[in-house]
C-alpha cells in the first residue's frame, strides 16, 4: 500500500492523498524531500481548499502519467489546442476557478495542469474581436476611441493571419 | 495569495503567466485582438518574449532569419507574415503554379522560369513550410491548410490553381514532400498519404500507435522518428485505400536504450532512394543500406570520412534525394557526399558557411543561409532554369559549365555552391527540375 500524506489547506481543511499524488506538485515534492522520510503532514498555507480540492482530483486522475518532459516548441504548439477529454470537463468551471486552478498550479509548480489551464484560457481568447475578448472576460477598455483607432491601425498587418 | 484578495480575473493572472503561457498559445492576430481590449494587456503584448515565442510557434525552425529590420520580433513576425511563395524551373505540368506565358521576358526561358518569380497562386495564406516532389509544389500554411500545385506524377495539363488536401476535416500541423506522394500530419497526430491525385482523401497510416516526433518523405520510401521504436521507415505501396496498415523496419539501435538515447538520441533523419542517413543529439551521422526485401537492416555504421571532412564538427541536419546526401554542421557548414555501389563516395566540403537549410532536388541542391541568401549547385538540365540564375550564359558567367544538348536547351553544371540572385528567403525547398522558396515581399521580385 503507498505511503498517505495529509494535505492541509489554507482554511484548515485536510485532504489524505497518496505520496504519488502530492509529488505531481514539484513545490510539494521538493518540501516533502527536504523533511525526509517520516513526513505525514504538509501545510498549503496559499490554497484555498475548493480550489485545493480540485487540484488534488487533477493529480489523482494524472498520478501515473509519465514525468513532465518540456517537449520541442514546434510540437508543443502544434499540440496546443488539443485538450484530453477529461481535462477538458475538468476544467468547464467558471472563470473565476479556472484561474484559481491555474495560480495555484503555478504555485505548486504543477507543470501540466498550469498548460493545460492557460491552454483554455487561449482557447477562449482565439478566433475573437477585442470586443467579444472583453465580453468574455469583463475587461473594462480604458482607451480613448483616439487612441483605440490608431491601436488599430498599427495592427492592422496581422489580420487573418 | 491571501484569504481576503478579489476573486482573480484575465489580468489577476499576472505578467508571467500570461507572458509565458497564455500568449505564446496564440497567433499574431489574436495577440493584437487581446492587446486592443485593454491598455494593461496592451503593454503584455508589448513583451519581446512574447513575440520571439510567437514567432518560433509560427515559423518553427530551421529558417533563415534576413535581416530586413532590426526593429524586434513583433517587426519581424510582421515581415514573415507578409511573405510570399516565390518559384523558378521547369513551369511543366504546373508544377510550379505558374504559367510561362505570365513570366516576365528576363525571368524567363524557352524551357522554364530561371529567376525566382512570386506566385500568385499561394497568396492567400501565410506559408509555413514549402516543398516540392517531383512534379509538384506543396505549402503549409499557418493555418493548417496543405496546398498543392502541379500533381504527383506530372499528369497536369498546363497550370490549373493550387488544390487543397482533404483528410476528414484535417488541419495540418507538419508535412514532407517525397518523388511522388507527399505526407502531412494532422493536430490530433495522425499521418496521411497523398499517393496518386491530390483530389482524393489522404490514407491513414497506421503506425501501430508510434508517437512520432518527425517524419521525412523520400524517394520511394519514407522513415518516421518514434519515441517507442526510434526510426521506423517503409516502402510507400504502389496503392492504397483508405487506412494503410504499414510494415515498417526498424533503424537497428535508433529506440533508446543505451544507443538512441540521451546523447544517441535521433534529431534528424534523410532517406535516400537505397539508404538511410540519420543524426544523434551529440551531432553523429550515421548510415545504413535500405533493403525492404530483408528481414532486420543492418546496424547503422558511423561515417568518419564525412567527420572528417567538417573538422569534427556535430552534424545536426541531413538532407537527401536519390544518391545525393548533403549534411549541415552545427556551424553551418555543409558538406555533400554520393552513394555509390552500398558506399559513400566523392566526400566534399563545400565553401560555405552560416547554413541554416538545405534542399536537394532530381539534379540541382540549394543552400539557405542565416541572412536569407540562397545558393545553388548541381546540375540544371536542359536549360530549366531550376538554378534560379538566368540563361545558360549567365550561368556561365557566374563560373557554371555549359553543354548544349539539343538547338534550344543545355545542361548547366555548377561545382561551387553560388549566389542566387532573390528577395530574402525565408525557406526553400527543391524537386524534380523546379525549386520554390518563402520570401520577403517588400524587397519585390528581384535583387
Amino acid at each position: 500500500m503507498s505511503r498517505k500524506v495529509r494535505l492541509t489547506s489554507a482554511d484548515n481543511v485536510t485532504y489524505e492523498v497518496d505520496i504519488e499524488v502530492a509529488e505531481k506538485s514539484m513545490l510539494l515534492k521538493n518540501m516533502m524531500e527536504d523533511i525526509g522520510d517520516d513526513v505525514t503532514d504538509v501545510p498549503v498555507p496559499n490554497v484555498q481548499a475548493n480550489v485545493l480540492k480540485k487540484v488534488i482530483e487533477y493529480c489523482e486522475h494524472h498520478k501515473n502519467d509519465p514525468a513532465y518532459v518540456s517537449s520541442d516548441e514546434g510540437i508543443a504548439r502544434a499540440k496546443a489546442t488539443e485538450i484530453s477529454q477529461w481535462d477538458q470537463k475538468f476544467l468547464q468551471v467558471d472563470q473565476e476557478m479556472l484561474f484559481e486552478i491555474i495560480l495555484t498550479a503555478n504555485y505548486l509548480d504543477i507543470r501540466p495542469l498550469l498548460e493545460v489551464g492557460c491552454r483554455t484560457v487561449a482557447n477562449m481568447i482565439k478566433n475573437k474581436s477585442p470586443e467579444e475578448i472583453r465580453k468574455t472576460f469583463n475587461i473594462e477598455n480604458d482607451f480613448t476611441p483616439e487612441e483605440e483607432a490608431q491601436i488599430r491601425r498599427e495592427h492592422e498587418w496581422a489580420q487573418d493571419r | 495569495m491571501t484569504t481576503d484578495r478579489m476573486p482573480p480575473s484575465l489580468l489577476g493572472l499576472g505578467r508571467d503567466i500570461f507572458v509565458m503561457h497564455i500568449l505564446p498559445q496564440l497567433d499574431a492576430k489574436d495577440v493584437n485582438s487581446l492587446r486592443q481590449t485593454c491598455k494593461e494587456l496592451d503593454t503584455l503584448a508589448k513583451d519581446p518574449a512574447v513575440w520571439h515565442a510567437i514567432y518560433n510557434a509560427m515559423f518553427p525552425p530551421p529558417e533563415a532569419m534576413p535581416p530586413i529590420r532590426q526593429e524586434g520580433w513583433e517587426e519581424r513576425c510582421n515581415d514573415r507574415c507578409s511573405s510570399r511563395v516565390y518559384a523558378w524551373g521547369s513551369a511543366e505540368a504546373g508544377r510550379i503554379g505558374v504559367a510561362l506565358s505570365d513570366v516576365d521576358r528576363d525571368h524567363r526561358g524557352r524551357r522554364g522560369v530561371n529567376r525566382p518569380w512570386p506566385v500568385q497562386a499561394f497568396s492567400d495564406v501565410v506559408v509555413r513550410n514549402i516543398g516540392c516532389g517531383g512534379y509538384f509544389t506543396a505549402i503549409l500554411s499557418t493555418h493548417g491548410e496543405i496546398q498543392v500545385a502541379g500533381d504527383f506524377h506530372g499528369q497536369l495539363r498546363g497550370v490549373s490553381p493550387p488544390m487543397r488536401l482533404k483528410a476528414s476535416n484535417a488541419k495540418f500541423t507538419a508535412m514532407s514532400c517525397g518523388r511522388t506522394f507527399l505526407l502531412g500530419r494532422d493536430s490530433t497526430d495522425n499521418i496521411y498519404m497523398w499517393l496518386h491525385t491530390r483530389e482524393s482523401d489522404g490514407v491513414l497510416l497506421d503506425l501501430g500507435g508510434l508517437q512520432v516526433q518527425k517524419m521525412v518523405a523520400g524517394w520511394s520510401a519514407a522513415a518516421v522518428i518514434t519515441d517507442e521504436v526510434g526510426v521506423a521507415v517503409w516502402k510507400v505501396p504502389e496503392v492504397a485505400t483508405e487506412t494503410f496498415k504499414v510494415n515498417y523496419l526498424v533503424v537497428p539501435h535508433t529506440g533508446g536504450g543505451e544507443k538512441g538515447a540521451g546523447d544517441w538520441r535521433v534529431v534528424d533523419v534523410a532517406v535516400g532512394a537505397s539508404f538511410i542517413a540519420i543524426t544523434t543529439q551529440n551531432g553523429k551521422l550515421f548510415t545504413t543500406k535500405l533493403d525492404f526485401e530483408a528481414v532486420t537492416l543492418p546496424a547503422p555504421e558511423y561515417n568518419a570520412d564525412i567527420h572528417a571532412a567538417v573538422n569534427g564538427e556535430g552534424i545536426t541536419k541531413v538532407y537527401t534525394l536519390l544518391n545525393r546526401l548533403v549534411a549541415v554542421t552545427a556551424n553551418g557548414h555543409i558538406v555533400q557526399t554520393q552513394w555509390e555501389d552500398g558506399r559513400f563516395t566523392r566526400v566534399e566540403l563545400l565553401d560555405l558557411d552560416d547554413v541554416v537549410q538545405v534542399a536537394v532536388g532530381d539534379h540541382h541542391c540549394l543552400a539557405l543561409t542565416t541572412n536569407g541568401s540562397i545558393y545553388a549547385w548541381g546540375t540544371e538540365p536542359h536549360s530549366c532554369g531550376a538554378f534560379g540564375m538566368g540563361t545558360p550564359a549567365q550561368i556561365g558567367a557566374a563560373g557554371g559549365e555549359t553543354r548544349p544538348i539539343r538547338w534550344f536547351a543545355s545542361d548547366s553544371t555548377l561545382a561551387k555552391p553560388t549566389r542566387v540572385h532573390a528577395p530574402p528567403m525565408y525557406r526553400i525547398a527543391a524537386g524534380g527540375w523546379h525549386s520554390a522558396a518563402v520570401g520577403n515581399r517588400k524587397c519585390g521580385g528581384q535583387d
